[in-house]
C-alpha cells in the first residue's frame, strides 16, 4: 500500500496548466505581476513546441485596433455571431485590451504585418468591421514566448500530465496530481492558485480520416482541463454549442480563408462559386457549408487558381513555411497545385472550443471559475471566439488575478486519502496483465460520437449514444497499458469520455435548435427564445451525477440597436430566388 | 569554467568542453531546452567554436536566446568570417526592439554584406530612430535592392517631411519593381497634394503590384484629383488592378466613375464585381441603381449581399425597398 509519504510533493504559488499559448502568457504575466512568487508551468508535450500555435500563427482573426473597430463593435459582432448568448461582459474584456496586447507582444518581437510607413496593416474580412491582422512571419511566437518564460524564471515542467486537480476543505483548489509522461512517477503539485490553460477538447470525434490524431485541433488537446474541471465541481457552458470547422481534406490545419481572403481566395462549391451567404464565422456558416457538402454542388474547395502567381508565392510562403511546412508537402503528394486547382476542404470532427465557438469551462471577465481559486483561458474557457488573441489576453487576465489570489492564501492542506485512491486509479491500467488497449477503447467511443452525437442531432440517436456511452464506463477498468506512453493514453481516453458524455447531455438538455450547425437539432428545429435564451450549465450534483440547469444572460452592457439587428440579419440570410 | 546551478546547462558547459565536434554540436542543440537564462553564454561560446558545423547549430538557434541579452555579441558577430554567424546575428538583430541598440546597429552599417546590412536597416525601421535618417538616405543608391527596400522602409516609419523627395525619386525610378512598391506605399504619411503627381504617375507602371500599391495608398489618401486616372485603371489589363481601381473610386468619391464601376458588374471574376458594388455603395448615387439591382442577381452571394447593402445607400429618399 503506498502512503502520502512515497509521493513527490512540490509546492507552488502558482501553477499554470498547459504550455501552449495561454498557458505561458499566463506565468509571464504572473511573474511580472509578482517577480517573488513561485510560478510553475506544466505541460503535458514540451512547452516549446506545444499547443494550437506551435508551428507559428498566420494572422489576428479578430484584432480590435484603435481606427479600424472599436471594442463595443467588436463586442456587438460577436453578441450577434452567437445569437445573443453571451457574457458581455467577458468579450468586453477582450476587446478592450486586445490592442494592448498586440502592442505588448509587437515589443517582445513578433511581427504583425504593418504597411510601408509602420501602421498596422488591418484586414477587412467580415462586412461589418476590420479584424484581420496577417502575422506573415509569425512562426517565431513560440520561441518568443520561451524567451520571456526565461527571463521572468519561470519554473517549467515539461511531459507531466495533469490529471486532476485538488480542493480543501473550504472548497478551494489547492493544486493537482500529474503522472509523468516517461516513467509513469505520479506527483502532486500543491499551489495555491491553479490556471488551466490545456486548450480545445479536439479529441471528442473522430475526423473523416479515422485517424485518431489526425483532429482540427493540436492532438495532445484531448478535454483533460474540462474533465478537471468538472470533477473538481467548477460549471461549464455552451458543450452543446459544438466547433466545427472548415479544414482541408485530409490534412490537419485550417481552410484558412483569412489567410487567403484578404489576397482574392474564397472558399467556392464545386463550380468554383461562392455559396456562403453567413458573414461571421458561425454555425450559420458551417450549416451553410454542411449543406453545400450534402448538396450536389459539393464538394467544396479553396480556390486560389485564379490568383496572379506573385499572390501564390506569398500564399505558399505563409502557409507552408509559417503554420504548417508539412502542407507543401502533402500538397505536392497530391499533385495539387494552387495555381491550377482548387483544393479540398471538409468539415471537422466535433470539438469543444471556445477559440472558435463558444463551449468551455465557464469563466467570467476575472477569469474565474466557479471553484475558488481555480482560473481558466483560451480555448478550454468558455469566452466565445476568442481564438489566439483571446488566449493570450485571457492568459494575462488569469495569471495576474491567480497571484493576488495566491498572494492572500496560505499553503493549503492536501487530502490524502483522495490523492492515494486517484493515484491507485491513475495507474491501474499498467497494473493489469491483459486488458483493452486505450487506442481501441478511444476509437470505438469516438466511433460512437460520429455515429450518434454529431448533428443533425437526433433524440433517438442521442439516447442510444449516451447509453452506449454510459456502457463504455464499464470498459475502464479493463483497460490495459503496457507502458507509461500507454498509460498516458489510457488517461487521456478517459477524459475523451466524459466530454463525450457531456456533450450528449448538453445536446439533450437544449430543446431547441440554435447556433445553426453546432446545434442543429432535428426534433426541436426552431429557435425558443422563450425558453432557451439563456446559457446550458453541466456540473457535477451532489450525487456525483452529470446535471444541466440553466443561467440567464447577464445584461448586456452594449445594447444592439433594432437596425443593427435587421441589417445583420439582410446581409445574412437571403438567396437569390 | 563557469559553475551552472541548472543541471542540464551543467551537462551541456560539460560537453561544450569535449575534444569531439559532434557531442559539441548536440550539446548546442540542447541548449534550447533549458529555461535557464544563463544559456546564452554557453551560446555565446558556441558562436566562435572552432569547428564549422559547431558554429552552424549555434547560429541556427541564436533567436532561441533574447537578444537583449547578447546584444554586444550580436554586434560583434555581425563582423563573423563564418557567413551563417553573420546572417544568424543580423536576424536576431533584426528582431531587436532595443533603442539602446541603436548606436551600435547604426555603428554596424558600415559592413558591406548587403545581407547584414539590410537586416540593420529593418531593425532600425522598427526603432524609428532619427539618426538613421543620412544613412538610410544614403542607402538608398546602394547596388543591392534588399537593402534600397530596407532603406526604404526606415525612411516610411520615420514618417518626415524631409524626406519625400527622395522617397519620391525611387517611386518614380528604382530599377526594381518591389523597392518601388514600397516607396509608393510609404508615401501615404505624406499631405496628398504634396505625393499625387507621383502615384498618379506610378499608376502607369509596368510592374502590376506598383501600380496596385499607387492606387491604394490615392485611395486612402482620398486624392479627388486623381479621378480620371482611376477611371482609366478600370480598364487595366489585370484584374487585380482594377479591382483597386474600383475600390479607390468608391473612397476618393468619384461619381464619374460610376458607368465604369457599372462596367465592371458583368466582369466575369467575381472579386472585381464585389469590389465595384461595395464602391457603388460607397458613392450612394441614384446613377448607380441600375447596375446595383443588376448585381442583386448576381449568382455569388458576396456581391448579391454587398448589392443589398448598396441599394440601401443609394435609392433615392422615400422609395427605399426591402
Ligand atoms: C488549426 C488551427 C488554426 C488556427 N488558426 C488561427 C488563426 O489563424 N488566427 C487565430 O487568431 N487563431 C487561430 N487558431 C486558434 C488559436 O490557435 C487558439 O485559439 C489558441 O492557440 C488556443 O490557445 P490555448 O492556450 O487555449 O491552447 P493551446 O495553445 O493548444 O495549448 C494547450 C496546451 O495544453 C497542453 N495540455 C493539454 N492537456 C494537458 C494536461 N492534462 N496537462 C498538461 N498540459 C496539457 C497541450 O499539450 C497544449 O500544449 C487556430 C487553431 C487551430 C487549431
Amino acid at each position: 500500500m503506498t502512503q502520502l509519504s512515497d509521493i513527490k510533493i512540490k509546492d507552488i504559488d502558482v501553477l499554470v496548466i498547459g504550455g501552449g499559448t495561454a498557458g505561458p502568457m499566463a506565468a509571464i504575466s504572473a511573474k511580472e505581476k509578482d517577480p517573488n512568487a513561485s510560478v510553475m508551468l506544466l505541460e503535458k508535450a514540451n512547452v516549446k513546441r506545444s499547443g494550437a500555435i506551435s508551428m507559428g500563427m498566420d494572422g489576428l482573426n479578430n484584432a480590435v485596433i484603435p481606427g479600424h473597430a472599436t471594442p463595443e463593435q467588436y463586442t456587438k459582432e460577436i453578441t450577434i455571431a452567437n445569437d445573443g448568448i453571451v457574457l458581455q461582459k467577458g468579450v468586453l474584456e477582450y476587446a478592450e485590451r486586445s490592442f494592448g496586447m498586440i502592442q505588448k507582444l509587437d515589443n517582445w518581437g513578433v511581427y504583425f504585418q504593418k504597411d510601408e510607413t509602420g501602421e498596422y496593416d488591418v484586414k477587412k474580412v467580415h462586412h461589418l468591421g476590420t479584424y484581420v491582422l496577417p502575422m506573415p512571419e509569425g512562426h517565431n511566437i513560440k520561441k518568443i514566448l520561451y524567451r520571456r518564460l526565461r527571463r521572468n524564471r519561470v519554473v517549467v515542467e515539461n511531459r507531466y500530465q495533469a490529471i486532476r486537480l485538488l480542493k480543501d476543505d473550504d472548497g478551494a483548489v489547492s493544486g493537482c496530481i500529474a503522472l509523468a509522461t516517461r516513467d509513469a512517477e505520479v506527483i502532486v503539485i500543491r499551489a495555491k492558485a491553479v490556471v488551466l490553460c490545456t486548450g480545445a477538447a479536439g479529441r471528442i470525434g473522430l475526423p473523416a480520416s479515422g485517424y485518431l490524431y489526425g483532429t482540427y485541433e493540436n492532438p495532445t488537446n484531448c478535454g483533460d482541463g474540462h474533465s478537471m474541471a468538472y470533477h473538481v465541481g467548477a460549471e461549464l457552458s455552451g458543450l452543446e454549442c459544438y466547433q466545427i470547422n472548415p479544414l482541408l481534406k485530409d490534412y490537419n490545419g485550417p481552410a484558412c480563408a483569412y489567410v487567403t481572403g484578404p489576397l482574392g481566395g474564397y472558399t467556392a462549391n464545386a463550380n468554383g462559386d461562392r455559396f456562403i451567404e453567413c458573414d461571421y464565422w458561425s454555425g450559420q456558416m458551417m450549416m451553410e457549408f454542411y449543406n453545400e457538402l450534402q448538396s450536389g454542388n459539393g464538394p467544396v474547395f479553396l480556390k486560389l487558381d485564379h490568383l496572379a502567381e506573385e499572390t501564390i508565392e506569398e500564399i505558399e510562403q505563409v502557409l507552408h513555411t509559417n503554420e504548417r511546412p508539412s502542407r507543401g508537402r502533402f500538397h505536392d503528394g497530391r499533385g495539387n497545385n494552387y495555381r491550377t486547382k482548387m483544393v479540398e476542404m471538409h468539415i471537422s470532427e466535433i470539438g469543444f472550443c471556445a477559440g472558435h465557438s463558444a463551449s468551455g469551462v465557464w469563466v467570467n471577465e476575472k477569469g474565474e471559475t466557479t471553484v475558488s481559486g481555480l482560473y481558466g483561458a483560451g480555448d478550454m474557457a468558455s469566452i466565445p471566439h476568442s481564438y489566439m488573441l483571446g488566449a493570450f489576453v485571457y492568459g494575462e487576465i488569469c495569471g495576474q488575478n491567480a497571484v493576488e489570489f495566491a498572494k492572500n492564501r496560505s499553503l493549503p492542506a492536501l487530502d490524502d486519502s483522495f490523492i492515494l485512491s486517484q493515484k491507485e486509479r491513475i495507474l491501474a491500467p499498467l497494473q493489469r496483465e491483459d486488458g483493452i488497449p486505450p487506442h481501441q477503447f478511444e476509437y470505438k467511443l469516438r466511433r460512437l460520437v460520429n455515429d450518434y452525437l454529431q448533428p443533425p442531432k437526433i433524440t433517438k440517436k442521442m439516447d442510444i449514444g449516451l447509453q452506449r456511452l454510459k456502457d463504455m464506463e464499464r470498459d475502464i477498468e479493463f483497460l490495459y497499458a503496457r507502458d507509461p506512453h500507454e498509460l498516458l493514453r489510457a488517461n487521456e481516453a478517459q477524459h475523451v469520455l466524459d466530454c463525450a458524455l457531456m456533450a450528449a447531455q448538453a445536446s439533450m438538455y437544449r430543446q431547441e435548435s440554435r447556433w445553426g450547425l453546432y446545434h442543429h437539432f432535428v426534433d426541436h428545429p426552431e429557435t425558443n427564445n422563450e425558453d432557451w435564451f439563456c446559457h446550458v450549465q453541466l456540473y457535477k450534483d451532489d450525487n456525483d451525477q452529470m446535471a444541466c440547469k440553466k443561467r440567464p444572460v447577464d445584461p448586456y452592457v452594449i445594447e444592439l440597436d433594432e437596425e443593427e439587428k435587421t441589417a445583420y440579419q439582410k446581409m445574412r440570410i437571403q438567396k437569390v430566388s | 569554467m563557469t559553475e551552472y546551478s541548472d543541471p542540464l546547462l551543467a551537462s551541456i558547459a560539460e560537453r561544450l568542453q569535449d575534444s569531439d565536434p559532434g557531442i559539441r554540436r548536440v550539446a548546442v542543440m540542447d541548449l534550447v531546452d533549458s529555461v535557464d537564462e544563463d544559456g546564452v553564454n554557453l551560446l555565446l561560446q558556441a558562436l566562435s567554436d572552432e569547428d564549422d558545423l559547431v558554429r552552424l547549430e549555434a547560429a541556427r538557434v541564436i533567436d532561441e536566446f533574447d537578444p537583449a541579452d547578447m546584444m554586444e555579441a550580436l554586434v560583434d558577430a555581425l563582423n563573423a568570417a563564418d557567413r551563417n554567424v553573420r546572417n544568424a546575428a543580423a536576424k536576431a538583430l533584426a528582431d531587436l526592439k532595443d533603442p539602446d541598440a541603436a548606436p551600435a546597429l547604426i555603428a554596424a552599417l558600415k559592413s558591406d554584406d548587403a545581407f547584414v546590412l539590410a537586416s540593420i536597416l529593418r531593425s532600425l525601421k522598427q526603432l524609428c530612430i532619427k539618426d538613421a535618417r543620412p544613412y538610410a538616405i544614403e542607402l538608398l543608391g546602394h547596388e543591392d535592392p534588399g537593402v534600397r527596400r530596407e532603406a526604404v522602409g526606415v525612411l516610411g516609419y520615420l514618417q518626415e517631411i524631409e524626406n519625400l523627395p527622395q522617397l519620391k525619386a525611387v517611386a518614380k525610378a528604382d530599377a526594381d519593381a518591389e523597392v518601388r512598391r514600397s516607396a509608393v506605399g510609404a508615401l501615404v504619411y505624406a499631405a496628398p497634394e504634396k505625393v499625387a503627381d507621383t502615384l498618379i504617375s506610378a499608376i502607369s507602371d509596368d510592374h502590376w503590384q506598383v501600380r496596385c500599391e499607387a492606387i491604394r495608398s490615392l485611395g486612402r489618401l482620398k486624392v479627388y484629383d486623381a479621378r480620371s486616372a482611376l477611371i482609366d485603371a478600370i480598364n487595366d489589363k489585370r484584374w487585380q488592378v482594377q479591382e483597386k481601381a474600383a475600390e479607390a473610386i468608391g473612397m476618393v468619391g468619384a461619381v464619374e466613375g460610376i458607368p465604369a464601376l457599372g462596367a465592371c458588374i458583368d466582369n466575369p471574376i467575381s472579386n472585381l464585381r464585389k469590389t465595384a458594388v461595395a464602391a457603388l455603395g460607397e458613392l450612394a448615387h441614384e446613377d448607380g441603381l441600375p447596375y446595383i439591382r443588376r448585381a442583386l442577381e448576381d449568382n455569388d452571394p458576396d456581391v448579391r449581399k454587398l448589392a443589398r447593402w448598396a441599394l440601401e445607400r443609394s435609392a433615392p429618399q422615400g422609395t427605399k425597398t426591402n
